[in-house]
């Protein structure tokens, strides 16, 4: 039995006041001289027995009726009064605490965390003041983060399958309960000591995480946790973006619906204002070598409803010097960070995202960061980004001719070197069709991309070499000519579908002569090695001409198997280009020579563009950023034969421009051996449960860095950028109303976390109230004939 | 109501302070409202002719009979003062109590002094005693106008204290008045009631008349009393705290049982009773004694 209001139980007290009225009464009663003494004292004789058992009755009923009015006022509740009797059965408070990013939505200074926080120290607070024992488990989402991907290792602990809680895919109960802030800690009068401390280190991470993750944590618990009235509060800011479509979400509520947990959902989150956010940092997709300039690409993303004006975007480089590195201990490491532009946006309407394009140059390779940042809002989180962009000496490119006088390579090397001293970044080399034969798979993964020039034909250790060069990621280029022989590259390339080879050549054709000479002889599609040409109605590929080509194969149809994509094609609808996706890389069929043998189009000026971008396009796969989000695991796979052990990692620290270091050893790669067969290592930044991680993890947004040394002592420096997740900064919010109705038929309750504490306890109880106004009113009733019966109403004329 | 009984109104009299303008008042007022009075007068009515026999006053002489007959014959009146009133006020503590314009003590002086007034404006004689356990105030019977003096003079020096112990006072009068007459006793009554009763016995055995007017106040008869109250006895040295509205139905049933008692010993006793609330005019008393008066005269 308890009170909502429990500092007004001390008005329990003026029940006492009737009592002290009556005293008083006999105190300060009016003296009357009466003569008639005789009668008075031959009726009081008479009824003095009644009159004071009504008298008496009379008092206790004022005073239960005063009683009953606190009570009422204080609102008297009991969970379960039969428990209550017997013992009283524990109470065990679960709560899931939201620990994303946008949890640090701040308004007035406050944030939806520090409103969360609020709610704990109030179930706290109520618990205490429970009869029944209390218990408090405390899952924040940053611990469960992943945990409903994982399932019970073989043989793991067994979970009790208690209740309709599904134990198939749950954590054992010892895993669950190892994520958890509190364990089923008894809640007695030292706790509040031991929240507050744990308390001050609950604050918003940079994760983008749901509650899904918690709640397969919650599960085992739930389910080993017998003879317990088990409350649920999910402490969150319900945004759109996790609960517009809670279908597994529901499932989950339902799964503790069943196991008969209350679930409260209380909403910590206020209207807050407008959100920008950075949304991505990412370079263009163009050839990146040391001393060519690229471009970067910012998007800034309005997640208010309303428009933002004059936003200022404020982008960054920081250049790291190779000879640094030998010189500098991994976490002393500072490299030259140049302002490169502050970027002025006018206005950025509600949902809008708006990009703008800056140029970067590195005068030398390495992996450079550019980082860009927006003016502090209602969430920090996503305000600064950064971008690792790894900057080559150049990109290797390998051209193998198979003509005697070399005349495709040629070409070819003259447009990837189009002037003296111009800087593409591509550094072809010319090798003849044997290199593929005699080359690894390793020596020729130092090219981006491989050009076929009118190759005769491959010997089919160069063809598994090659095929194993383009599922790794190597672009491939090949171009048809005379020398071409369509049975072997049909047969050993194309092996119906199954090469490398997109599209089975046929015999040789000139293409028709012209009729309207206004027409091209190229018809290209949008795909970005042509895009530029196409924009603005470029004269230069009109000038184009074809003769000859290779058709297709008789009888081929595309395979949706094996699909290919013709992006160019020729006057009389033959197909010009073909590009197939094979494994990570791309292949790119032409069916006309390279060298202008059987066309003009070496001899036109677009054809240095469109072999620039050919290689851009190509090479794409080799370029990969390895964008992470934070969270992310950061594993580093070596080759166990040419790197040492010991690798140092590099994490930035709690202050902006801080870093920190962490030794690790990598450890035997447990799926063995990658396709090249060597035996690698691995080194992880994140231990394994049970080691002390420190602050050893992802969590924190900005660059981290890997120090591995070879066995030649060079240090092969690693960089990532780890952002956040940008969807996370959309604060939108779901009306109470909608995710009520989205949950349904999952009963829950609804709290905002500012009129939680009333909420929750008038919803964790029977509320007594309505019982005690009608005993009250039976009580006052009773009271007033009883008051009635003793002569203590007034009749009108006969009393004064 | 009649102006005449507007000067009979206890709030009334309470306004005037001397007793004997005050008894005055009442009776002129209850004269005035009548229409006639059969009464005034009666003690010089012609009885019968005597015949003239040496030492008779000549005064009386009827002067025109002898010029008729030329013999002397007197005139003989009715007696003068054929009625000898007593009036006995009780003394008591208790008649002290009253929360009206007059306390029981005040209203019994007031009609008792009106009583007065009345016989002595009526050729009447009356005396006056004022009692408590014994008889502390007496005024003889007298017929003139200014005995009214003698009567107010003796009940306004008169205080009341102590009990009353009705049987000796009563028998005390008894003894003390050899001759006939009317006894009125103005009393609340509260004492020895078998003492009482056997004293109007008594008195109504040596042939007197007897009015009883019982003087209560309307609290006693009403007891309108709430809160709690602690009533302290006047007579007696009890007291009782209680809530009075509690004891209101025990405290009226023995009170009616009391009157009841009274009432009907007076009857047995052949003794006229009045109840009196203090609240009520004074003529209703007045009339009574006229009745009574009445019914003596005529015997």
């Amino acid at each position: 039995m308890q009170f909502i209001h429990q500092p007004l139980t001390w008005a329990f007290l003026i029940a006492l006041v009737p009592l002290l009225i009556h005293l008083i009464n006999m105190m300060r009663h009016r003296r009357v001289q009466w003569a008639a003494m005789e009668f008075l004292l031959a009726s009081y004789k008479k009824h003095r027995k009644w009159v004071w058992m009504k008298q008496l009755l009379l008092l206790l009923a004022r005073m239960a009726a005063v009683a009953l009015i606190v009570a009422m006022l204080a609102q008297l509740k009991t969970r379960d009064q039969w428990l209550a009797i017997f013992g009283g059965r524990a109470t065990h408070h679960y709560v899931l605490l939201d620990d994303s990013y946008s949890m640090s939505d701040r308004v007035a200074g406050a944030s939806a965390m520090d409103a969360a926080k609020q709610v704990v120290a109030a179930i706290v607070d109520r618990a205490k003041q429970e009869d029944s024992p209390q218990k408090l488990t405390l899952i924040r989402f940053s611990r469960a983060k992943g945990a409903e991907g994982r399932s019970r290792p073989p043989g793991g602990t067994s979970t009790p399958a208690t209740g309709d809680i599904s134990t198939e895919s749950t954590l054992p109960v010892s895993a669950s309960a190892d994520l958890a802030d509190f364990n089923a800690e008894p809640i007695d009068s030292q706790f509040d000591l031991a929240l507050e401390r744990k308390a001050r280190s609950f604050e918003p991470t940079q994760l983008a995480i749901g509650p899904q993750g918690a709640l397969a944590v919650l599960k085992p618990l739930l389910a080993g946790a017998k003879d317990e009235t088990s409350i649920v509060y999910l402490l969150s800011d319900f945004r759109r973006r996790d609960w517009d479509s809670p279908a597994e979400l529901r499932d989950s509520l339902q799964e503790l619906k069943r196991a008969q947990a209350d679930v409260h959902l209380v909403n910590c989150a206020r209207a807050s204002d407008p959100n920008l956010g950075l949304v991505a940092v990412e370079p263009a997709d163009e050839t990146r070598a040391a001393g060519v300039p690229l471009f970067v690409n910012v998007s800034v993303k309005n997640h208010g409803s309303r428009a933002a004006s004059k936003v200022q975007l404020k982008v960054q480089s920081t250049f790291y010097p190779p000879d640094d590195l030998s010189k500098t201990q991994p976490d002393k490491l500072t490299g030259l960070t140049e302002e490169l532009a502050t970027l002025l946006i006018d206005t950025i309407g509600p949902g809008e995202t708006v990009s703008r394009r800056v140029q970067v140059y590195f005068p030398q390779p390495g992996k450079h960061v550019i980082e860009a940042s927006l003016p502090e809002d209602s969430v920090d989180a996503d305000n600064r980004r950064w971008a690792v962009i790894d900057f080559p000496d150049g990109e290797r490119t390998l051209l193998i001719d198979g003509t005697d006088d070399q005349l495709h390579a040629y070409y070819l090397d003259v447009a990837f070197h189009p002037l003296q001293r111009s800087n593409t970044g591509i550094r072809p080399e010319t090798k003849p069709a044997s290199f593929l034969r005699d080359t690894t798979l390793d020596a020729l993964s130092a090219y981006s991309t491989v050009y076929l020039l009118d190759v005769p034909r491959l010997d089919p250790k160069a063809i598994e070499t090659l095929e194993a060069f383009v599922r790794r990621g190597g672009g491939l280029a090949i171009f048809t000519g005379p020398q071409t022989n369509v049975a072997t590259y049909n047969t050993a390339l194309y092996r119906d579908g199954q090469g490398v080879l997109p599209v089975p050549l046929g015999a040789e054709a000139e293409l028709p002569p012209i009729i309207d000479p206004a027409e091209p002889d190229l018809a290209l599609s949008g795909h970005p090695i042509f895009s530029f040409l196409l924009a603005g109605n470029n004269p230069l590929v009109r000038g184009v001409r074809v003769d000859r080509f290779r058709k297709l194969a008789d009888g081929w149809k595309p395979d949706p198997a094996n699909p290919v994509e013709i992006i160019g094609r020729l006057r009389d609808k033959s197909p010009l280009v073909v590009e197939k996706k094979f494994g990570a890389g791309t292949v790119l069929q032409f069916t006309t020579s390279c060298a202008p043998l059987w066309n003009d189009l070496a001899k036109n000026p677009s054809f240095v563009v469109v072999m620039l971008k050919m290689q851009s396009y190509l090479a794409k796969a080799n370029r990969l950023d390895d964008p992470r989000l934070v969270g992310a695991p950061l594993d580093l796979e070596l080759e166990s034969a040419k790197y040492r052990s010991d690798v140092a990692f590099v994490v930035p620290g709690e202050k902006p421009g801080s870093r920190r270091k962490f030794d690790r050893q990598a450890l035997a790669t447990e799926r063995g051996a990658p396709e090249a067969g060597a035996a690698t290592i691995t080194a992880s930044l994140i231990r394994s449960a049970g080691e002390t991680n420190g602050d050893a993890d992802t969590s924190r947004r900005g660059v981290y860095e890997a120090w591995p040394i070879s066995t030649k002592g060079e240090i092969d420096l690693r960089r990532w950028a780890f952002n956040v997740d940008p969807d996370e900064g959309d604060l939108t919010g779901l009306e109470s109303t909608d995710l009520l109705g989205k949950l349904d038929p999952v009963k829950v309750a609804y709290h905002q976390a500012d009129q939680y504490e009333q909420e929750e306890i008038s919803s964790t109880g029977y509320n007594l109230s309505y019982l005690i106004m009608t005993l009250l009113v039976l009580l006052l009733i009773g009271e007033q004939l009883l008051a009635y019966s003793a002569s203590y109403h007034v009749t009108p004329g006969a009393v004064r | 109501m009649p102006g005449s009984k507007r000067f009979l109104h206890p709030e009334a009299i309470k306004r005037i302070s001397r007793l004997e303008i005050r008894a005055r008042h009442v009776v002129e007022g209850f004269l005035a409202g009548m229409h006639r009075s059969p009464y005034f007068g009666q003690s010089v009515e012609f009885l019968q002719h005597r015949e003239y026999v040496t030492g008779d006053d000549l005064r009386h002489v009827d002067w025109k009979v002898w010029a008729r007959q030329d013999r002397l014959y007197i005139k003989q009146f009715e007696e003068e003062t054929n009625l000898r009133c007593n009036m006995l006020v009780d003394l008591s503590k208790s008649m002290v109590y009253g929360n009206g314009p007059l306390n029981k003590y005040e209203y019994a002086c007031t009609l008792v002094c009106s009583l007065a007034y009345l016989v002595l404006r009526q050729q009447d004689a009356v005396g006056c005693m004022a009692f408590d356990d014994k008889v502390r105030a007496t005024v003889p019977m007298r017929t003139t106008n200014n005995h009214i003096f003698s009567i107010v003079d003796s009940l306004a020096a008169a205080e009341p204290r102590d009990k009353t112990d009705m049987y000796a006072v009563l028998r005390t009068v008894a003894e003390t008045a050899p001759r006939r007459g009317v006894v009125v006793l103005v009393s609340d009554l509260l004492a020895d009631r078998p003492g009482l009763f056997k004293g109007l016995r008594l008195i109504r055995q040596r042939g007197h008349d007897v009015l009883v007017f019982h003087v209560m106040d309307d609290e006693e008869l009403d007891f309108p009393f709430s809160g709690p109250t602690r009533f302290e006895g006047l007579e007696m040295p009890d007291h009782l705290n209680c809530n009075p509205r509690a004891l209101r139905d025990g405290y009226l049933a023995a009170l009616q049982a009391f009157l009841d008692e009274v009432r009907h010993n007076c009857a047995k006793a052949a003794c006229d009773y009045a109840l009196i609330r203090t609240s009520d005019p004074l003529d209703a008393a007045l009339a009574t004694y006229l009745s009574k008066r009445h019914e003596v005269m005529n015997r």
